[in-house]
């Protein structure tokens, strides 16, 4: 019966996941692709593709909230700092970090690749092990 | 000893399932991987076209646009001599499927553009994967713990 229920989850959440997809136009209407990005200066980063707009590259990751990462208004803009240098504009500061938005010429892309068949992360994998682990502790009682 | 093993086991299996679905492509190679990024591009010229990346390399773009005919958009000419108008003007490129959604004739094209040549792209992601990335984060990791567990 649970194993019953649990298809049925399934097969629910996969019909109703079709509706996130316009017709006629068989990808996401939200721009943004999952890439991984090395720049001429060495550093290599993970985030969002959203746009080549005004000759350069809009790419949107997130910095871990610490001492040297902080937020500075400058004429109603949002700028984010990094030791001191300007990285881009925030675009949600959030608790434990900062979405940012980063222009990267394309003269300084190294390398572009892109993330496919990205259906689930690490946050799936550990949602599984605990989950794994609550049955099996249940199960023992 | 052997439940330790078999619970060990399941784990690596989970983990595997699920953290080894997903790869980096090169941008360079979407089309040879059978990668989907979708984008929309609007030229310097103002023409406005929606379609699926191909690669990205350098200043080099090589996108596959779909052309809705009617309006403006046209398709003249014979066989190989087959081309794309828009607005009284050809689109350089190359054909590749001719086909039809409802009532409208929608015509695919396969054509290389430099970056100077786009004044905005867009990027997006496969539908599918977009809608069914939420779904199984939520859904499946869990559903996989669960049912491993209760497995064993």
């Amino acid at each position: 019966m649970p194993a019953g229920l649990a298809a049925g989850t399934v097969v629910v959440a996969l019909a109703l996941s079709g509706c996130g997809v316009a017709p006629g136009w068989q990808f996401a209407e939200v721009p943004g692709v999952p890439v991984s990005v090395s720049t001429g200066d060495g550093t290599r980063a993970s985030g969002s593709l959203l746009a080549y707009e005004d000759g350069a590259f809009v790419f949107e990751r997130t910095y871990e909230r610490g001492e040297d990462v902080e937020v500075l208004r400058v004429d109603g803009t949002d700028y984010v700092y990094v030791r001191d240098v300007v990285v881009g504009t925030a675009v949600e500061v959030r608790d434990f970090d900062i979405v940012t938005a980063q222009r990267i010429s394309p003269e300084n892309v190294e390398t572009l690749d892109v993330k496919t068949r990205a259906y689930a992360g690490w946050g799936s994998v550990i949602a599984g092990v605990l989950t794994f682990f609550v049955v099996m502790v249940l199960g023992d009682e | 000893m052997n439940t330790t093993l078999g619970r060990a086991a399941a784990l690596v299996v989970l983990a595997l399932s699920l953290a080894g679905c997903a790869r980096y492509v090169e941008s360079s190679e979407l089309d040879a991987s059978g990668a989907d990024v979708g984008v929309v591009v609007t030229l310097e010229t103002g023409e406005t076209a929606v379609g699926r990346l191909l690669s990205l390399e350098g200043d080099e773009v090589r996108v596959e646009l779909t052309y809705r005919l009617g309006g403006g958009t046209d398709l003249r000419g014979l066989g190989d001599r087959r081309r794309v108008v828009v607005d009284g003007k050809d689109v350089p490129g190359e054909i590749t499927a001719v086909g039809r959604d409802g009532a409208t004739t929608v015509v695919s094209l396969r054509r290389s553009l430099r970056l100077q040549e786009i004044d905005e792209m867009t990027f997006h992601r496969s539908g599918r994967e977009a809608s069914l990335g939420p779904v199984v984060a939520a859904v499946l990791g869990p559903l996989i713990g669960a049912l491993l567990a209760l497995a064993i």
